[in-house]
């Protein structure tokens, strides 16, 4: 019997192997489902990466949403093809994050939870007032002629969910995790050992908002069109939350099964039933039961019965 | 001349209904120390309240007010002791993300029941209007403005003067020492948290015959009132007032300044909030308390 | 019935940390029982304790032969029996009047209130002279008579009082000594406890030396003035 790390890593490999060669099936449901299981994996990871920091973001949108608009002006304005404005949209969101960071300086908690709230709200308005640049409440489309075929997005989607948990996963291994950890247990002590607390949240929000960014950009290619209310809908900023929490959140596995199965109830509700408020219910509901009945998500349920099991 | 008292009037029409949504948020931030994302869904289940009661029953959303703040208050109360309770000693995480899903769930429930059209009722007040010289006065928002200072001006009255106000004012200053004077906590929790609903209920109401009324009307109310809260200083229920009216006279002047301004006047609130935060992050009053912990 | 305290055996602390082990302890009617020790021998828990916010493990809590164990604490004060904390805890943005109002909060004592507040304008006319001030704003002393006075205006038949004296000037500290004892005086039994050992036992008829959290020496005051533990503790 092999040794339980590489049946994990085994097991890991697999499903990304999976996941990359689904596109060239060229099924247009099964891209559908893809895309929107791995886009929002990204969000879902770099969400936890920030709480895994102590910080509550409430404003995944704001990164989500800048994203999908840099790729867009790279491609429309300036050609770029997907590779380029794929670069260009994680950069931005890289820097937001940064800025992010460096602005919100020491704020905890509620706090800092609101601010980001504020933060994805200020760039809705701007991006509602500003019709030059975002094309305001009509909203803009992708040129045509840019686009590639299906399956090479479903692919490149795909292939960023991949590069999402490998820098997740490599991430847990370096100082950056221990540092991110001592600051979420407490700020102040963690300054004791060393730790500054303004660069860790500078270098977290950097990959986190690069991350999201890179999913907001690709589901761009995915859709093809942008306003800024869809950019910026505080939905993305909620099924951010809601995956790694019914997954189980500070750890790797749970934003990635909680991202399948917030896909799966969502868009289940939404086909079984129809009106567009059901599938918004049921993810509320499914926030309350979990805060209130599993606050550590499938992974944690899964893990307190492989405990009992163990236990004689 | 007559622009700056318009705008003068205005202002302080629409900061008095700000500070009515506004200061449940204070009231139950400053005695549970819970910050409450669905206080929104208050309002909006107000103003579908006095809408639906104007409609099926003919009751002018004025004479509707006591029940509609009755109810929101009982909604309120009862929210608490079923769902918000269980959280009280969860970290911030939880706290946040629960209210965040209740305020998702009374959304789509209204959406589901009602729809996503857009509604209005009228009052008999809704048409009526005068003018003061260069000032135009629309009655329906005068009514609103003397409605939601009389009201606000009876939770300072309860505060300062009756057994159950003092009882809350002790309970957000100090709970063990609170606990000792035999004062029920979790009572008086729960009354805060009605009180704190029926305020937003009654925000609601007074709306339904201002605005057009969708299930999503909410949220963006909810940000306006941290903005106000962080403004004043989360907790402090005067505070709450001096920011709704800066809050309420900012927005009108960008509205009548600057070109496309009801857009930008939108903005205004987040501007501001991100401001406050960011500018005295250690200075806010709230803040303090929070790192005081429970 | 006999409105008398009993301890008997009881196991309290802190999440894991033990801090009573064992302890019994008696107060009967209009009697100064004081409760001397070292700090962190388990004075203040014993005091939170009965006033039920911390629950024991072990052991049995009677108060006029009631079981006070699964008594909330927001109940213990209608059975008659008040704490003045440690560090006095008053509401300090509410004035004095109202930190009085609200010591007569509890349904037992509300009836009494103007009663109760003459009573203890009586007993420190200078929370009379200040009665609108923020508490927060008093003086040390000040603070202490207000905490001692909102105790008492619950009615208390047992008055528990944590360090009353700490951090007061000598004039002062006489001062609140001689209050206790004029409330024991009118049939109210307080359980003090004290780092001011002469003081307290000066006042007290009997008390209870606390060490690591068992209590090692017990009985008269005039007897325990001259105990070994207390001047091992005090003294030495």
């Amino acid at each position: 019997m092999m040794p339980k790390a590489r049946v994990k890593a085994a097991a890991w490999a697999a499903l990304a192997v999976a996941v990359l060669a689904a596109p060239a099936l060229g099924s247009p449901v099964l891209n559908d489902w893809n895309v929107r299981i791995c886009s929002l994996m990204m969000v879902a990871l770099s969400w936890n990466l920030t709480l895994n920091a102590g910080l509550i973001s409430l404003g995944h949108s704001a990164f989500w949403g800048l994203g999908s608009y840099a790729a867009l002006l790279a491609a429309n304005r300036l050609g770029a093809p997907l590779p380029l404005s794929l670069l260009i949209a994680a950069l931005a969101g890289s820097l937001a994050g940064m800025g992010l960071a460096a602005l919100t300086g020491n704020l905890r908690g509620i706090f800092f939870a609101i601010s980001t709230l504020a933060f994805s709200e200020i760039l809705r308005v701007v991006g509602l007032m500003t019709p030059d640049l975002t094309g305001g409440a009509e909203g803009l489309y992708l040129t045509p002629g840019l686009r590639p075929a299906p399956a090479v997005v479903t692919f490149a989607v795909a292939l960023g969910a991949v590069a999402a948990v490998v820098v997740c996963a490599g991430l847990a291994l370096t100082r950056f995790n221990l540092a991110c950890r001592a600051m979420r247990n407490n700020e102040d002590v963690s300054k004791m050992f060393g730790i500054n607390p303004l660069v860790c949240r500078v270098q977290c929000l950097a990959v986190a908002g690069g991350m999201a960014s890179l999913a907001g950009g690709l589901n761009l290619w995915h859709g093809g069109f942008l306003d800024p209310l869809v950019a910026f809908d505080l939905h993305v900023t909620v099924l951010s939350q809601i995956a790694p929490l019914l997954g189980g959140i500070h750890t790797l596995v749970g934003p990635v099964v909680g991202s399948v199965l917030t896909v799966f109830l969502s868009e289940g509700t939404r086909i079984g039933l129809g009106a567009s408020g059901y599938s918004q219910l049921v993810l509320g509901v499914l926030l309350v039961v979990c805060v209130l009945a599993m606050p550590s998500g499938v992974v944690g349920l899964w893990r307190r019965v492989l405990a009992r099991r163990a236990r004689p | 001349m007559g622009l700056y008292v318009q705008l003068l009037v205005d202002g302080l029409f629409l900061g008095g209904l700000y500070t009515l949504a506004a200061i449940g948020i204070s009231l139950s931030y400053g005695v549970i120390r819970i910050i409450n994302f669905a206080h929104g869904e208050f309002v909006m289940l107000g103003s579908y309240a006095a809408f639906w009661l104007a409609t099926l029953y003919k009751l002018d959303p004025l004479t509707s007010l006591p029940l509609v703040v009755l109810g929101g208050g009982v909604a309120g109360y009862l929210l608490f002791r079923w769902v918000i309770r269980h959280v009280l000693e969860a970290p911030h995480l939880n706290q946040i993300l629960l209210t965040f899903g209740i305020s998702l769930v009374l959304q789509n429930l209204a959406v589901v029941l009602w729809t996503g059209d857009l509604r209005s009722a009228t009052s008999v007040v809704s048409y009526a209007a005068a003018e003061l010289g260069p000032v135009l006065l629309t009655f329906s928002r005068l009514i609103a403005f003397v409605v939601a200072v009389l009201l606000v001006v009876a939770l300072l009255g309860w505060l300062k003067w009756s057994e159950l106000g003092r009882a809350t004012r002790a309970v957000a200053q100090n709970q063990q020492a609170a606990l000792l004077m035999g004062i029920p906590i979790r009572f008086i929790y729960a009354l805060s948290f009605g009180i704190s609903a029926a305020l937003g209920a009654a925000a609601g109401g007074l709306l339904s015959f201002l605005i057009p009324l969708s299930p999503w009307m909410g949220f963006p109310l909810v940000v306006k009132a941290f903005a106000i809260v962080a403004l004043g200083g989360l907790g402090s229920v005067m505070g709450a007032i001096a920011g709704a009216m800066l809050l309420g006279l900012s927005e009108t002047a960008v509205s009548y300044v600057l070109p496309g301004g009801s857009g930008w006047a939108e903005g205004v609130s987040f501007v501001f909030l991100l401001g406050i935060l960011l500018l005295r992050p250690r200075g806010i009053y709230g803040q303090a308390l929070e790192e005081q912990h429970r | 019935m006999d409105e008398r305290l009993q301890l008997e055996g009881i196991d309290a602390g802190y999440g894991g940390a033990r801090v009573l082990e064992g302890v019994g302890l008696e107060v009967g009617v209009g009697e100064v029982v004081c409760l001397l020790g070292a700090n962190g021998a388990g004075k203040t828990t014993m005091l939170l304790t009965i006033a039920g916010l911390l629950r024991p493990s072990a052991g049995r809590l009677t108060w006029a032969g009631q079981d006070l164990l699964r008594v909330p604490p927001h109940r213990i004060v209608e059975q008659g029996i008040a704490l003045s904390p440690e560090g006095r805890q008053l509401f300090p943005n509410l004035t004095v009047l109202e930190n009085l109002q609200l010591g007569s909060y509890c349904r037992h004592a509300r009836p009494y209130r103007q009663a109760s507040l003459g009573e203890v304008y009586a007993l420190f006319p200078r929370l009379h002279e200040r009665r609108d001030q923020a508490a927060g704003l008093l003086s040390g002393g000040e603070q202490q008579m207000l905490a001692i006075g909102r105790a008492l205006m619950a009615r208390p038949r047992l008055l528990l009082l944590d360090e009353p004296s700490v951090g007061l000037a000598p004039r002062l500290v006489a001062a609140v000594f001689e209050s206790i004892a004029r409330i024991a005086s009118q049939g109210i039994g307080v359980l003090l406890v004290e780092q001011n050992a002469y003081g307290a036992l000066a006042i007290a008829k009997r008390g209870y030396v606390l060490a690591n959290g068992r209590v090692v020496t017990a009985g008269l005051a005039a007897q325990l003035e001259a105990a070994p533990e207390v001047q091992a503790a005090f003294i030495g």
